[in-house]
């Protein structure tokens, strides 16, 4: 059988690479934005390569319609740098509380909205983020958060709801503040 | 509260961003790429095998010196092969074509170290106009009547040529006498059009007839040229199914060929498979036939009686059989 062709091309791997590709050019912008909303940008590329590492690791188990996928991949990989953060006492705090550094460079925006979010804890305000600036439905949601439509749309209602509170007490506090500014 | 979600979306901090270059991105990818299952196989094997010289040798010398053995016929290599797979095709014309056509083909197909012969287990075609039949073909082998027939179904792949395609059987009785009377492994084929992108990658991984698949379309071509779609083995590139569509719009509007391929076996040419592949009419074969246009009763002939199913010639021996 010496005279048989050698049919070693592999397909997978071309297959694999093109996929990945439509994957990156469809979804990299949205996993970028959801990271640099929550990071620096440098960390936010890192997130971004790192997000496509594991979708190249695990391309059979990406589904269709990828993104709350990516995005919930990212969520984790955004988790664990964290964790990394917290390890050598770095400023995680202020990294939650102040989703996008590029936020301040992009001017004041909604001062007591943002000061309300910050009010909010992480599950709150990473659902909330998700619903208004990721603009995912509640079964997207879901996905990114591991949990079910339900849960999530409970998750989602509380949240408006905290945020709301946080909001009008925001409000008070800024009032209360600027009556004992004029008195 | 459906206002603070809109004031959070006003809000948005970066509505958009600016992801990293892929290539840059698929460099880091490369470092951490992990190794192909093949390479991990490889990997194994050549650790096993490591571990095996030792005892291997040990048991070597124990039977070199107990036993004498006669030296291994060693396979030269080089030495040809067959290749051998059974298709059957199903044509659907297209709904506004004027004419119904369908025709049922099952046929075992034989390479012979890149030189093709065909097989052929049975033949139904039915030509219809109008709801009249103008032509029947009906001929049943059982595997043993043959004829050379070029289907144009996987050599179309090399040189896509439908003129070869309908009525391959009376324009066609002779394998050397048609165009591309050397035909190529399909399997050798898909390679060399994936390389060139002829074929081009769809996806791959999902089940077709219970096996796993990888499905391939053509490059792009005329609007006039033939649309393919192949179903393959990923590991082998043989194809399992392959849809044919002749015309943009999609079927029932244009026509479409559905060609299925089974039992591919590449075997050594031994004498006993040389002997198993001989072509040689049947003559107990079952033929009918009824003239284009005659509309008339089919009826009984022999396959010489015949004369765009006539049995194969000296013409059609097997090279070096």
């Amino acid at each position: 059988m010496g005279g048989v062709p050698d049919m070693s091309i592999d397909v997978s791997e071309v297959w694999r690479r093109e996929r990945l590709e439509r994957l990156f050019s469809d979804h990299a912008e949205a996993v970028h934005a959801y990271a640099r909303r929550r990071i620096d940008a440098t960390t936010a590329e890192d997130t971004v390569a790192e997000v496509f590492a594991v979708a190249w690791r695990r391309l059979d188990d990406v589904p269709d319609h990828a993104l709350p996928w990516l995005l919930a991949v990212a969520r984790r990989v955004l988790a664990n740098q964290r964790r990394g953060e917290r390890r050598r006492g770095a400023l995680l705090a202020r990294l939650a509380v102040e989703p996008a550094p590029a936020h301040e460079s992009e001017g004041e925006g909604d001062r007591p909205l943002r000061a309300a979010m910050a009010r909010l804890g992480d599950r709150d305000r990473e659902v909330l983020m998700l619903a208004a600036w990721e603009e995912l439905s509640s079964a997207e949601i879901a996905t990114v958060l591991g949990c079910s439509r339900a849960a999530a749309n409970v998750r989602l209602h509380r949240a408006r709801k905290r945020l709301v509170t946080a909001l009008e007490r925001e409000r008070d506090g800024s009032h209360a503040v600027g009556i004992g500014v004029v008195s | 509260m459906s206002d603070v979600l809109e004031r959070l979306k006003a809000d948005n901090p970066i509505p958009g961003g600016s992801p990293p270059p892929f290539d840059e991105v698929w460099a880091r990818l490369e470092a951490i790429k992990p190794p192909s299952r093949r390479k991990r196989l490889g990997r194994a094997v050549f650790v096993g095998l490591v571990g095996l010289v030792p005892a291997g040798l040990v048991v070597w010398l124990a039977v070199a010196t107990l036993f004498h053995r006669p030296p291994i016929q060693s396979v030269a290599t080089g030495s040809p092969w067959l290749i051998t797979y059974r298709t059957e095709s199903m044509m659907s014309p297209a709904v506004d074509s004027g004419a119904s056509f369908k025709s049922t083909l099952t046929t075992s197909q034989v390479w012979i170290s890149g030189r093709f012969r065909h097989r052929l287990d049975t033949i139904k075609t039915r030509l219809e106009s109008g709801g009249t039949s103008v032509s029947v073909h009906e001929m049943t082998g059982n595997g043993r009547q043959l004829e050379n027939f070029q289907s144009g179904a996987l050599d179309k792949l090399g040189a896509i040529d439908l003129s070869q395609d309908q009525g391959a059987a009376e324009t066609c009785p002779l394998i050397d006498e048609c165009a591309g009377g050397i035909a190529v492994d399909p399997a050798v084929e898909i390679k060399r059009l994936l390389q060139s992108r002829a074929l081009v990658v769809i996806r791959s991984g999902m089940l077709q007839a219970g096996r796993r698949v990888t499905e391939l379309v053509n490059g792009p071509t005329s609007p006039a040229s033939p649309r393919y779609t192949l179903f393959v083995d990923p590991t082998t590139l043989f194809p399992i199914l392959i849809h044919v569509q002749f015309g943009a719009e999609p079927p029932p509007r244009s026509s479409m060929e559905t060609i299925s391929v089974s039992d591919y076996r590449r075997v050594a040419l031994t004498p006993a498979n040389r002997s198993l592949l001989t072509m040689r009419p049947h003559p107990g074969a079952q033929v009918t036939c009824s003239g284009p246009g005659g509309g008339g009763p089919s009826r009984p002939a022999s396959a010489r009686s015949c004369p765009s199913l006539a049995p194969p010639t000296a013409a059609s021996q097997l090279p070096g059989g």
